[in-house]
């Protein structure tokens, strides 16, 4: 989907939302998996958001400076016997970006962000 | 006697794919992503195949411990990458009709998610016209 410019896409939003959500518990950081569970109890949805729309809308996201990530400590992958995982974290331009930017919806509209005050 | 053998077969065909499912579609979700992230630059591509590769371990280790059987797990998995092909294809048609699609993945700009799709819908409109 092109996306206007200062826009968030749907999964954008979701992504960000179900990582402050995240952050409030125990970790900043979450990984991918993490955050389509946590979409998916979110928005009570039948199934997970598909892997090639979660990562590529992850990587949109990293790119615009929203959020961040880094491979987490192979040491501690290896002693779980499981495979790297890439950690993500919002950056405070992801929070400002989730209260300010409108949200593009899926046919192109441009609609007001959730909570339309700046944080 | 040959029934036996027969029956002692199937069940040992039936273990060895139980066995073998999961760790084949496994390798059906990253052979599709090698190939819709083959426009990406590698550094990018790499990391996606890493991150599905664990977002795939990472379900199959959750619903392990939820009960649910690896043939369920490896069916959840599958839909996960079958479910979005639809809307690929709309995005895509919409995308790539009359002009040059500038997206870097050939998953974007070529509409190849819509290929399987339209093959399976072909094949299940002839079977059933026949």
């Amino acid at each position: 989907m092109r996306r206007k410019q200062d826009t968030l896409l749907p999964i954008e939003v979701s992504i960000l939302q179900a990582a402050l959500a995240l952050a409030k518990g125990r970790n900043r950081e979450f990984h991918g998996y993490q955050i389509a569970k946590e979409i998916k109890e979110e928005q009570g949805a039948r199934m997970l958001t598909a892997h090639g729309t979660l990562y590529k809308a992850l990587d949109r996201l990293e790119r615009g400076g929203l959020i961040e990530s880094r491979w987490e400590d192979p040491f501690i992958a290896a002693r779980e016997h499981r495979p790297l995982r890439r950690l993500y974290q919002v950056t405070g331009e992801g929070v400002r970006a989730l209260t300010a930017i409108p949200v593009c919806c899926p046919h192109g509209a441009v609609t007001a962000a959730r909570t339309p005050a700046r944080a | 006697m040959s029934v036996f053998l027969i029956g002692v077969a199937i069940l040992l065909l039936g273990l060895l794919l139980r066995a073998l499912l999961l760790p084949l579609v496994h390798g059906v979700v990253v052979g599709w992503t090698s190939l819709y992230s083959l426009g990406l630059p590698s550094e990018r591509r790499d990391r996606r195949r890493a991150e599905i590769q664990s977002s795939l371990w990472e379900h199959a280790k959750l619903e392990r411990e939820l009960g649910y059987s690896p043939e369920v797990t490896a069916l959840h998995q599958l839909a996960l990458v079958f479910a979005v092909f639809p809307a690929i294809c709309r995005g895509g048609w919409k995308r790539c009709d009359g002009r040059k699609c500038d997206y870097p993945s050939i998953f974007d700009n070529t509409c190849l998610a819509c290929l399987p799709t339209f093959t399976i819908g072909l094949a299940a409109s002839r079977r059933l016209n026949t």
